[in-house]
């Protein structure tokens, strides 16, 4: 009886449910545009770091980002290196050289990589295979998920058909020797790697002797914690202060992200995005249940006057605020799906849908609904039934 | 004479569903103003320095592409410039940022962009500013800092007049003595401002002789079209460098940040966004409004009102919700801006053309819905109402 009186309001006028449902799914299409587009800053933020194989990192203090990372001594290396529980320290170069387009000589700002052939710092074993392609310190693999800015022959990617090709990085010349697939996410528009002897003579100034980081694997049933502790311990100085910065994994991780949704514009703008997606979808869900309330304003006030209490004609809104909000997020979040695949496309972006985000808008959406309905409902209460007709 | 009061009395009967919808349509237009806004800002902050030039054209390394590459050419070809007939000045402007790092206090060193200009004749166009480094000349080791910088440098940003902060800046001592007015971008968490002769103290590297290869080369003209002249200077000065007028180098610099980042296609969804939340609200006002009405409106057409009236009628109620949605939409907007600017520093400007773009928008956005709303209006049949 009760649950029919909710389901009845909403089948009743169908045009007028429609357009109300088309406003609330237009806010959580809202809300999730804008959560998709700063969860693709996130996930490019820490992108590479995923792919790369360390439970405890040592960089330097001045370590701003993936391509800023300033040098650490090999000293700092071998000390961790001879720390308890450590199985390997491979150290790790990287920084930011001009790529020359093969084909129209531009340059475009490329992060090169030097990494040692035999132990390569990233997870995926295809890129490890790659790795004996670098026969010579003139010889580098590049990044399939680079920029076309960079000069493919096909002018779309980098593939087999530019294998051999020779170009200029940092003034020097090279030659592609094969290809690798990372994506390096916001840092950089496209990658190289090249091995260590041939980082050091492209970019001597910063390498020799001293490595952009330090990547460190425990042992088999190590704490990384503990490890961290242990490498920072035999860094410090007299007055026990790090001369270096020893992070876990999951340490380095959220550094990076706090940088990339903290502290650079792109990251507030996104963050601010968010905020006023809740705020205009909170707009939305109000202006559609207040109409709504609204326009049923005589209905409930006559059942006030005939005696229903309070409680049940609330309960009756809030139901159908329940419904309301069910069925307009399921086209709403469809949508975004759909929207996420065009995006991604349009843009080159990581977006797509996570489980956490659809069960959290999905329960914003149930609140903003409720305290909506409940809001619309003051209405009722100010008013005096005889006044109603 | 009648018909507008009927579509204001209508908007205005009740008070509070007036102002549920103009606060929704404000809403669309804020989100409007914010995803265009933040596009705009991006770019505008990329380029704050080339218009803070006094120029009408520039020279620059022909591969460098863009501001943040630090390609350079040597200084000759400026002197070579000044020969042509059209020149009237030239100046060179100096940049460091890749290995520009400044460090207070024993904090982290963080990148910033040096700029090193002619203290003695700063090619600047805000007369302030100019005044300020002319200040520096004979005050080794002092610079300005641009009070947009990232608070991390841990300088302060609005320094008292006659106060000295130090810090070091790439191995060697740097005071901070004063500000001056630039943005954050993409590339560059701040500036500092420094004569070009003290900046070659800093920037030895930049060999042999650090002012001898220049950034960015500015020519001011006597008179004469600055296209043809650029096309003039660009045969005389060869193939290393480019010349153009400054306005295009801006351009172009603007479509490098916009092809190499999706900002652009993100902004423009989200300013779509705000269009069809602005079209769906609006919509909602004026069907509830003629739902509510359809008994007096069926009445006015059985008087024999013709259809004509109820669009003007319509069009009016879309055209009065569109304007007075729009006016708190930019208020709120505008405070948005200023937070924004002050957290991020960047560039967050509301011009003429930009409001009257989201204006417009604003109206066809209310004038859309009106057409849907309008249909309804239309099927009021005089008889089925009594």
């Amino acid at each position: 009886m009760r649950i029919n009186l909710a389901l009845c309001n909403i089948r009743h006028s169908l045009p007028r449910t429609l357009v109300s449902l088309a406003g609330i799914g237009i806010a959580i299409l809202l809300i999730f545009v804008q959560l998709g587009f700063r969860g693709a800053v996130e996930n490019t933020a820490v992108m590479i770091y995923e792919r790369m194989d360390f439970d405890v990192m040592v960089r330097s203090r001045d370590y701003l980002h993936f391509i800023d990372a300033s040098q650490v001594p090999q000293s700092a290396l071998d000390l961790a290196a001879s720390a308890q529980g450590v199985e390997a320290v491979t150290p790790f170069h990287v920084t930011l050289v001009n790529w020359r387009n093969p084909h129209n000589a531009d340059l475009r700002g490329m992060a090169l990589m030097g990494v040692d052939p035999a132990s390569g710092p990233f997870t995926s074993p295809e890129i490890a295979a790659g790795f004996n392609q670098l026969s010579s310190p003139r010889q580098v693999l590049v990044d399939t998920e680079s920029s076309h800015e960079f000069g493919p022959v096909d002018g779309r990617q980098f593939s087999e058909a530019d294998v051999g090709t020779q170009t200029e990085m940092a003034g020097q010349p090279v030659r592609i020797a094969g290809l690798f697939r990372l994506g390096t996410g916001l840092t950089a528009n496209g990658s190289a790697i090249i091995s260590t002897a041939g980082f050091i003579r492209m970019v001597p100034w910063d390498a020799i002797g001293r490595p952009s980081m330090g990547l460190v694997r425990v042992g088999k049933g190590q704490d990384p914690e503990a490890v961290a502790a242990r490498i920072r311990q035999l860094n410090s100085d007299a007055r026990g202060e790090p001369a270096v910065e020893v992070l876990t994994r999951q340490q380095v991780m959220n550094r990076e992200l706090g940088r990339w949704i903290g502290e650079t514009p792109i990251g507030f703008v996104f963050t601010l995005g968010v905020g006023i997606a809740f705020v205009v979808g909170a707009a939305i869900f109000y202006m559609v249940l207040s109409t709504d309330v609204g326009n049923r304003l005589r209905e409930y006030a006559t059942l006030r006057a005939m005696g229903y209490p309070a409680p049940w004609m609330a309960g009756v809104v809030l139901r159908q605020a329940f419904w309301l909000a069910l069925l307009a997020f399921v086209p709403a979040a469809l949508l975004s799906v759909v929207f996420y695949e065009i995006t991604s496309i349009l843009a080159s972006l990581p977006i797509f849908m996570t489980v956490p985000r659809l069960v959290f808008v999905f329960l914003l959406a149930q609140l903003m609904c409720a305290l909506s309905g409940a809001l619309a409902l003051r209405k009722l209460w100010q008013a005096e039934p005889a006044s109603l007709f | 004479m009648t018909r507008i009061p009927l579509a204001w009395k209508n908007l205005t009967h009740d008070k509070r569903r007036l102002m549920v919808a103009v606060g929704g349509i404000a809403f669309a237009v804020l989100l409007m103003f914010q995803q265009r806004g933040f596009n705009h800002a991006l770019f505008d902050s990329t380029v704050a320095l080339l218009r803070a030039f006094d120029a009408d054209l520039v020279v620059f390394n022909r591969a460098r592409f863009a501001l943040s590459s630090e390609l350079r050419f040597d200084r000759g070809l400026l002197d070579i410039a000044r020969s042509d007939r059209g020149v009237a000045a030239t100046e060179p402007v100096y940049l460091e940022n890749a290995v520009a790092r400044l460090r207070r206090d024993g904090r982290q060193a963080r990148p910033i962009r040096v700029i090193g200009l002619d203290a003695s004749r700063p090619p600047l166009t805000d007369s302030e500013t100019v005044k300020k480094l002319q200040g520096l000349i004979g005050r080794p080791g002092t610079a300005l800092i641009d009070y947009r910088s990232k608070k991390n440098f841990g300088f302060n940003l609005w320094p008292e007049p006659g106060s000295v902060e130090s810090g070091e800046l790439a191995g060697q001592k740097i005071s901070v003595v004063g500000n001056f007015s630039m943005g954050r971008d993409f590339a560059h968490e701040g500036n500092l401002l420094m004569p070009a002769d003290d900046m070659a103290r800093y920037f030895r590297y930049r060999a042999p002789r650090p002012l001898e290869v220049v950034d960015i080369g500015l020519i001011r003209l006597k008179e004469g079209d600055p296209v043809e002249a650029s096309k003039r200077l660009q045969t005389l000065l060869g193939p290393t460098v480019s010349v153009m007028p400054r306005e295009q180098l801006i351009r172009r610099e603007i479509a490098f940040w916009a092809r190499s980042t999706p900002i652009g296609t993100i902004f423009a969804i989200g300013a779509i966004m705000g269009f069809v939340v602005g079209i769906v609200i609006c919509y909602q006002v004026l069907a509830t409004d003629i739902a509510d009405h359809m008994g007096e409106f069926a009445t006015l057409r059985a008087m024999g009102y013709r259809n004509g009236f109820f669009y003007r009628l319509v069009f009016s109620q879309s055209l009065i919700l569109s304007i007075t949605g729009f006016i708190p939409g930019l208020i709120a907007s505008w405070l948005l801006f200023q937070f924004t600017s002050l957290q991020t520093g960047l560039l967050m400007l509301i011009t003429w053309d930009r409001a009257g773009v989201i204006l417009l928008l604003t109206i066809l956005m209310c004038v859309i819905s009106g057409a849907f709303a309008l249909r309804k209006l239309l099927s009021a049949d005089p008889a089925s109402l009594f």
